[in-house]
């Protein structure tokens, strides 16, 4: 009775004001927690009437280069969905604040990322990313004068971010925030329903399925490819969201990093096209120019891939040179030291 | 007469002489690469001296020296009671016992036939002599392959040339220089012998081999965690070969002797116990011994039953086996017998997960991707002859050559996941590079056509001389080209080794001014030091990092080391650093600290000390007792991490930072106090104001990179220590305080 009694309080309330009510930001917030930001709706969507305001402005595109952003960003996402999830969570005992009295108590995690809200970077006269406000209840709409602002760290610790939350927003305790590992029964389950649904599909193309598993050729490349991606650093860009390339202060595009610990994304893959060229060169002289006939072809032939492969190594070492310039070695003037 | 010329110029031999001749080269071939591979790894011995690397070699070398002094089952009931104060751990209980086993029973055999060696000297000597031994399993393993290529016409090339990679690559040698005394050292040699001996098993089909296979497991087992890494080769590598049809009673027979022994075994060694059938490393391996006995089962009612009743009767036999299957996966991890869903399980496919949700395996750097650069680094040109190896694998699919291709897949999966797993993936890498390189001289190399005088004839009738001439242009331009390879491969393996891999890091080099050798050796001294100025009782309180050392070199009590198992004593000794002298002094008397012992690199730029480390110490230390330590409190405003005068409050209080700072002024005479690692300024004024109340300063090394403090004793009148210290500075003048300074001893490093 009594919670029907609020519902029909605050439905009344939204119809009176054009702000909006935590009620109804709650509809625009996504499946994953976040309200978000871009040009067409910061105007209207900033109005926090009843609930405090966190946003998260970022630019996650690699050509930005920013890693505090990489670091960052999942962590936030993953603290949002947390607490949507906590908010829709039917357990009496877990925090939850919709019908608190104090307005400041309901919180929003907003997102903006600066490839879809250029305007709306303008506005908050921002020139740097990432960064981190908290607008108290109806100061949404004062863009850059906002509450209060958290300071990043060298490197980023989610506890301090918790804190900082929980410090703002009263009532939220930073162990509500905790992030909980993703559930595993939906998992399990999932990985059923998918192995049973490729049975079914892998059964009814099975003629072809069983043609292209059998062939040989498939897999060689499929071994092939994920060999040649592996070693030249494909799963270090994967894990660690690494730029393609960046520039320097003059503007000027480096495309291979400094520093032995460090890569961008373009070295996989020039490396991947050096490695497969070797891997070719190296074909033709094991397979190829041992079978031919013809007697010039086969010389020229030699000759060529044995050039080739040594340019292409000499590149390799040339590009090693350049991540670690302590390296005394160069593959064609060993004989001078 | 060894050798006689014939009538058409052919030297001819007798059969037996030319298989003595073989057997010598093959032999001095061999010694050859022993000594390469034993001499590229004693860099480290020549340029400082034999001793023990790193920090858990040191552990292991305690272990070794216990277990030779005591019997070996004191040593698998060896409860420590001098780590870990005031728990101890149960040592026995918690290591792999092959590698300290292994130089035990060498120890004791030299001293049988007369040669008595210090135990030290074996343990350093360990590895290097594992290596060739690694070169010789490399060799076998890379033989039983090349023999099932029919492609390979000289079998014998790739194989010496993989032992000879094997030898001298720096992705194994990082892990093996004389003095790294860790399991992986002897851990290689063992996947490599086990690996070949299951290549044997599977093409002989013998119980015999598989045994053997079974024992050697074990023995790996025994020495190192890794082991998993087989546990899941060998079933994956039986599963592969199930499903391409290649089923055979060979396969049953060596997979099931090695399941079975190999599995009864292991869980012989009392850290494993009974995880061979309780977690989900091994559940693959449960897995396929299942299956295979499912394959032999229906392979015999195929034999006996008509198609179509074998056909009904496999699809009920299907449904069964599948859902009894997942139901009895789902009661037992519901009943907890088995955790298949650990987060170690995600970790390894899901590289995103651990970031989140397991902060202290993100936080380790050898859990770190692998840059491609690491790539060549650790194996040179063998890395662009790798794939071509396994391309060639593929054109003679056989049971063995299969091996490889998955080991290459698998291994070069998780040494792009995780820097430490090159050393699984460098031998599979020198195998196949070997592979390359030896067909490569098969086809270019191989004077016999050009040479022999008959085919030389029978060619002339169809190619003339000219064309003799460029055959000769195209060889030369591959065995040239690759032979400067080789030749460029031993260089860069000879400058990695050198200049990389071969530093003990409990004894630093560096250069003096004047550009002669300097070597800095103050851990050495400060650990002496504690070992002869403190009784043997006293307990010495340092990072984790040092605990193995504290233990090995000094032999004093220490609370934490390197074998991290208890988060909660670590983070009582965080924060114990990490809060003011008031709270720490408190808890320091709680734990019964005598010394405490801090590493400072500000005097000579060492990076890896403690004020680097401590945020690791405030971050541990705030997950257990988040309102006492807040590591946001550590940084300034601004977010920036300080030590000088603008150093936040809590950080100019902290424990840590009074140690390391302490006295630091006086060594400047009144000039700015430079901090050559943070590279930041304080003023001298405040330099010479940081006070220590309840401890005092009992030792610094020479380059003060070891500073040992003592616990004051509580004072006689019951009065608060830090209470005394601030009524002793208010009394003191400026002037006093002033001639005090003046008078001090000359604080200067020592050279």
């Amino acid at each position: 009775m009594k919670i029907s009694a609020i519902w029909s309080a605050i439905l009344l309330f939204v119809q009176l004001s054009c702000a909006i009510t935590y009620e109804k930001v709650l509809q625009n917030v996504g499946k994953d927690g976040l309200l978000h930001i871009n040009d067409k709706n910061f105007l209207k969507s900033l109005k926090n009437d009843d609930y405090s305001l966190i946003i998260f402005i970022t630019a996650e595109d690699p050509r930005v280069g920013c890693t505090i952003c990489h670091e960052f960003g999942p962590q936030y996402k993953a603290m949002a969905y947390q607490y949507m999830n906590n908010l829709r969570s039917e357990d009496p005992d877990t925090y939850n604040p919709i019908s608190d009295s104090n307005d400041k108590a309901r919180v929003i995690f907003a997102y903006s990322d600066f490839s879809d809200s250029r305007k709306y970077f303008e506005q908050l006269g921002l020139a740097s990313v990432p960064r981190l406000f908290y607008y108290e209840p109806g100061k949404g709409p004062q863009l850059a004068t906002f509450s209060d602002e958290y300071s990043f760290l060298v490197s980023e610790n989610i506890e301090n971010f918790q804190n900082w939350v929980a410090q703002n927003v009263p009532k939220l305790l930073a162990k509500n925030l905790k992030i909980a590992p993703p559930d595993q029964k939906p998992l399990f389950l999932l990985s059923i329903v998918l192995i049973v649904m490729t049975a079914i599909v892998l059964y009814n193309f099975r003629e072809n399925v069983a043609k292209i598993a059998q062939n040989r050729y498939v897999w060689q490349i499929l071994c092939f490819v994920l060999i040649i991606l592996f070693i030249s650093g494909h799963m270090y860009n994967e894990i660690r969201h690494t730029d393609s390339y960046k520039k320097d202060r003059e503007g000027n595009i480096i495309y291979i990093s400094p520093g032995h610990q460090n890569q961008f994304g373009a070295e996989t893959q020039i490396l991947t096209v050096v490695y497969g060229a070797i891997t070719i060169a190296l074909g033709l002289l094991l397979s190829y120019f041992p079978t031919v006939k013809d007697a010039k072809l086969k010389v020229v032939g030699t000759v060529i891939s044995c050039i080739v492969v040594s340019i292409l190594y000499t590149y390799i070492v040339e590009m090693y040179h350049i991540k670690s310039p302590g390296y005394p070695l160069h593959l064609f003037n060993v004989f001078a030291n | 007469m060894i050798a006689s010329i014939d009538n058409d110029g052919y030297i001819r031999m007798d059969a037996s002489v030319l298989r003595v001749l073989k057997l010598l080269v093959l032999t001095s071939i061999f010694i050859c690469i022993s000594g390469a591979a034993i001499a590229s790894r004693l860099f480290s011995v020549i340029r400082f001296e034999s001793i023990i690397h790193e920090f858990d070699p040191w552990f292991n070398f305690r272990a070794t020296k216990y277990l030779v002094t005591h019997s070996f089952y004191k040593f698998l009931n060896w409860f420590d009671d001098k780590t870990w104060y005031p728990l101890g751990r149960v040592t026995g209980g918690t290591l792999y016992p092959g590698l300290m086993v292994t130089s035990a029973v060498i120890h004791n055999i030299l001293k049988k036939i007369g040669l008595p060696i210090d135990i030290r000297n074996i343990c350093v000597m360990l590895a290097p002599a594992f290596s060739s031994l690694t070169a010789l399993a490399t060799y076998l393993f890379t033989l039983e392959i090349t023999c099932t290529l029919p492609s390979m016409n000289n079998k014998k090339t790739p194989a010496l040339l993989s032992a000879a990679f094997m030898s001298i690559v720096p992705g194994y040698i990082s892990r093996s220089v004389a003095g790294s005394y860790d399991n992986e050292a002897i851990a290689i040699t063992l996947l490599m012998v086990t690996f070949f001996l299951w290549i044997k098993s599977v093409r002989l089909g013998s119980i015999l081999y598989a045994s053997i296979t079974a024992i050697f497991y074990f023995y790996m087992v025994s020495a190192w965690g890794g082991y998993v890494f087989i546990t899941n080769m060998i079933p994956l590598h039986i599963f592969i070969l199930i499903l391409m049809g290649r089923f055979n009673y060979k396969l049953y027979t060596s997979y099931c002797t090695w399941y079975a022994l190999g599995t009864l075994m292991s869980m012989q060694i009392p850290f494993v116990g009974f995880l061979p059938i309780k977690s989900n490393d091994h559940m693959a391996a449960f897995g396929v011994f299942g299956l295979l006995q499912l394959v032999v089962l229906t392979n015999y009612f195929k034999e006996t039953l008509s198609p179509k009743r074998f056909f009904n009767l496999m699809i009920a036999f299907g449904i069964l086996v599948f859902t009894f299957g997942i139901s009895g996966l789902i009661i037992a991890t519901k009943l907890g017998w088995i955790a298949p869903w650990t987060g170690r399980f995600y970790s390894l496919w899901d590289t995103n997960y651990a970031k989140i949700h397991i902060p202290i395996i993100a936080s380790v750097s050898e859990h770190q991707p692998t840059p491609w650069s690491s790539f060549y680094f650790d194996l040179n040109f063998l890395i662009w002859l790798f794939p071509i190896g396994v391309y060639l694998c593929f054109n003679d699919l056989s049971n063995e050559s299969i091996f490889i291709i998955v080991y290459s897949v698998l291994g070069s999966y998780f040494a792009g996941v995780m820097v430490r797993l090159m050393l699984t993936l460098a031998p599979v890498v020198c195998v196949c590079a070997a592979i390359t390189i030896g067909k490569l001289f098969d086809l270019y190399l191989d004077f016999k056509i050009i040479l022999s005088k008959k085919v030389y004839e029978l060619n002339e009738k169809v190619i003339n001389k000219n064309n003799n001439f460029w055959n000769l242009i195209s060889r030369f331009s591959v065995i040239l080209t690759f032979g400067f390879y080789l030749y460029f491969y031993v260089n860069h393996c000879i400058w990695v080794n050198s200049n990389a891999y071969s530093s003990p890091s409990v004894v630093l080099a560096s250069k003096n001014r004047d550009g002669s050798n300097a070597i800095i050796d103050d851990f050495r001294e400060a650990y002496y030091w504690l070992r002869m100025n403190t009784n043997e009782d006293a307990n010495v309180m340092a990072w984790w990092d040092y605990g193995y050392q504290i233990g090995g070199m000094a032999d004093r009590t220490t609370f934490v080391d390197n074998n991290t198992w208890n988060n909660t004593h670590i983070a009582t000794v965080g924060k114990a650093m990490a809060v003011s002298e008031a709270n720490s002094e408190v808890i320091m008397r709680r734990l019964g600290v005598d010394y405490v012992l801090i590493i400072f690199g500000g005097m000579l730029g060492y990076s890896g000390d403690d004020i680097n480390k401590f945020l690791w110490m405030v971050r541990i230390s705030e997950g257990i007792w988040p309102e006492d330590v807040n590591e946001r409190s550590y940084f300034t405003d601004r977010g920036e991490y300080k030590v000088d005068d603008m150093a936040t409050k809590t950080m100019k209080e902290s424990l840590m930072y009074k140690m390391s700072f302490y006295n630091f002024g006086k060594l400047f005479g009144g000039r700015d106090v430079y901090d050559r690692v943070r590279q930041q300024r304080m003023s001298s004024d405040y330099a010479n104001n940081i006070h220590l109340d309840v401890l005092e300063e009992v030792y610094t090394s020479e380059n003060w990179l070891v500073r040992i403090y003592k616990l004051k004793d509580q004072d006689n009148f019951g009065r608060d220590l830090i209470e005394v210290g601030e009524n002793e500075r208010k009394d003191t003048t400026r002037r006093q305080k002033r001639t005090l300074t003046r008078n001090r001893p000359e604080f200067d490093i020592r050279v």
